[in-house]
């Protein structure tokens, strides 16, 4: 009989494996099985490379870059606010915040590498931005050990911490980690073949793929033009919440619309914004139906965008421009002020819908442009 | 058909190993078979897994997850099989390694070559 692994050992190195390739590494290791020295020797020199692998699979750099931005950006934010610009120039302040945002990015990537592909739900990106954050406190608790000058202050890691994870929460629910990238594989084993037919059909795949990267390259920028929105509303919130302090009534007022109008579109935007490549394993027929599921999806959400993104964000838009007239409503001048920024607001969620209404229209045009181009193709 | 990406000499010997090893193509049994081909050098199987990801990113491989065995501890393998730009991208680099062999064998001589042969042919035992 084949001698076979330690379970014990056998489920730490299970651990240390990303589950996307958990189950063929395991596989491969314990059909190599000789001795337990050589079975760890093996899973010691395989790891790192495994997982380097995962990192560089699964790491978009764009949203990797996104989410050090916003980051750090939140932490230099609170340090402003709380104790000024002494605090960057005269200690280290850029160097020392720099360390709770390498922390929580290592992290960040990290959770996109041992991701389950199969494992989805909502709050995923929360939680794996709530674990970004928790690593960059993490750090802050082993520096003020070993070199407590570096340590970042409390309450800025508070306040930059919740803002991070905030703005780490929209970045992930708008750009979800492609955690299912090609590592799902064919339902079952096909030889590939030559000849001209073959020939004929991988060239109409390949466009189609192309097509398909192409449009979601699209809508990524599209939704980084969203997300402008997203963090307008995010930053009256923030003010929103200081408001609170100043008046009770009005100030919790704005902020709780701010707020609830910030989280909502988020989450529209992560339901309805997400677009996919076609995976490489798919064939044809999958590959047009995937990519006419996507180009149907986007055309649905950009023609309903005035009740998942205009329009909240107007009502937020307006609940802030007329925060000091409803505070102080003896004075009427304060009307005359606020209205430019309230027509503004309503002439940019008009534009916002006009544009949306024209692209949606666009994307039925390529829709119906798939008809003919299947019967060519699928006949 | 969009030209393939370039390959690396590592590369050009797991896609060999696929070539070769047909349906039978998963992490331990290409490693053995990159193993064979990269002769005296140690190969670790790390480096075919990171080889077989970039491969599969690249559109050269596609792969598949086959049923469960029980000498494996009842885990699925991850199979192997070369796509049609793979197998355009092997093709060029076995003309390529052609071209230097017979610069090669040109400048040093046929008999030379004719050494070469012999040794190849104890080695592989053909």
């Amino acid at each position: 009989m084949k001698p076979s692994p330690p379970k014990v050992l056998e489920f730490v190195v299970g651990l240390l494996i990303p589950p996307a390739c958990r189950q063929e590494v395991l596989g491969d290791l314990c059909e190599r099985y000789l001795s337990r020295r050589q079975y760890m020797l093996d899973a010691m020199g395989t790891l790192p490379l495994v997982v380097g692998s995962r990192v560089r699979r699964t790491t978009d750099l764009q949203v990797f870059l996104m989410q050090g931005f916003a980051v750090y950006i939140s932490f230099l934010g609170a340090a402003c606010q709380l104790l000024g610009a002494p605090f960057l120039h005269e200690h280290s302040g850029f160097l020392r915040l720099a360390i709770p945002t390498a922390a929580a990015l290592l992290a960040l990537m990290l959770a996109d590498a041992y991701a389950n592909p199969e494992k989805r739900w909502p709050l995923k990106p929360i939680v794996e931005a709530a674990f970004g954050v928790a690593s960059a406190f993490l750090s802050q608790g082993v520096l003020s050990v070993v070199r407590g000058e570096l340590a970042v202050p409390a309450g800025i890691m508070i306040s930059g911490g919740g803002m991070s994870m905030l703005l780490v929460s929209a970045l992930r629910l708008i750009f979800p980690a492609a955690a299912n990238r090609p590592q799902e594989g064919l339902p079952n084993a096909r030889l590939s073949t030559r000849g001209p037919i073959v020939e004929e059909v991988k060239m109409s795949l390949i466009e189609i793929r192309e097509k398909s990267q192409k449009f979601e390259k699209t809508v990524r920028w599209s939704n980084l033009k969203l997300l402008v929105g997203i963090l307008v509303v995010s930053s009256m919130a923030f003010f929103g919440m200081r408001a609170m302090m100043a008046d009770p009534v009005i100030g919790r007022f704005v902020g709780g619309v701010a707020i609830t109008a910030a989280s909502y579109v988020i989450y529209q935007l992560y339901r309805r914004g997400s677009a996919r490549a076609v995976p490489r394993d798919a064939n044809l027929e999958t590959s047009i139906e995937l990519y006419r599921a996507q180009l149907e999806r986007r055309r649905n959400a950009l023609r309903g965008i005035w009740t998942w993104y205009a329009g909240p964000i107007l009502v937020a838009l307006m609940a802030f421009g007329m925060q000091a007239p409803l505070a102080n409503p003896d004075q009427l001048d304060l009307w005359l002020k606020v209205a430019p920024f309230v027509v503004l607001s309503i002439v940019w969620s008009g534009l916002m819908a006009y544009q949306s209404r024209r692209a949606a229209s666009n994307l039925q045009r390529e829709i119906d442009s798939l008809g003919p181009w299947e019967k060519q193709h699928l006949s | 058909m969009p030209k393939p990406d370039s390959i690396g000499h590592f590369e050009q010997l797991v896609l060999t190993a696929i070539l070769a090893l047909r349906e039978d193509a998963y992490g331990v049994t290409i490693h053995g078979k990159v193993g064979e081909l990269a002769r005296p050098k140690e190969i670790s199987l790390g480096a075919i897994y990171v080889t077989l990801d970039r491969l599969e990113d690249k559109g050269l491989v596609a792969s598949w997850l086959s049923d469960p065995t029980p000498e494996r501890g009842g885990r699925a393998k991850r199979c192997y099989r070369l796509e049609a730009v793979g197998e355009r991208a092997l093709q060029e680099s076995a003309v390529t390694a052609k071209r230097i062999w017979d610069t090669i064998a040109e400048v040093w001589g046929k008999e030379w070559a004719k050494q070469w042969g012999k040794r190849w042919s104890k080695e592989t035992g053909s």
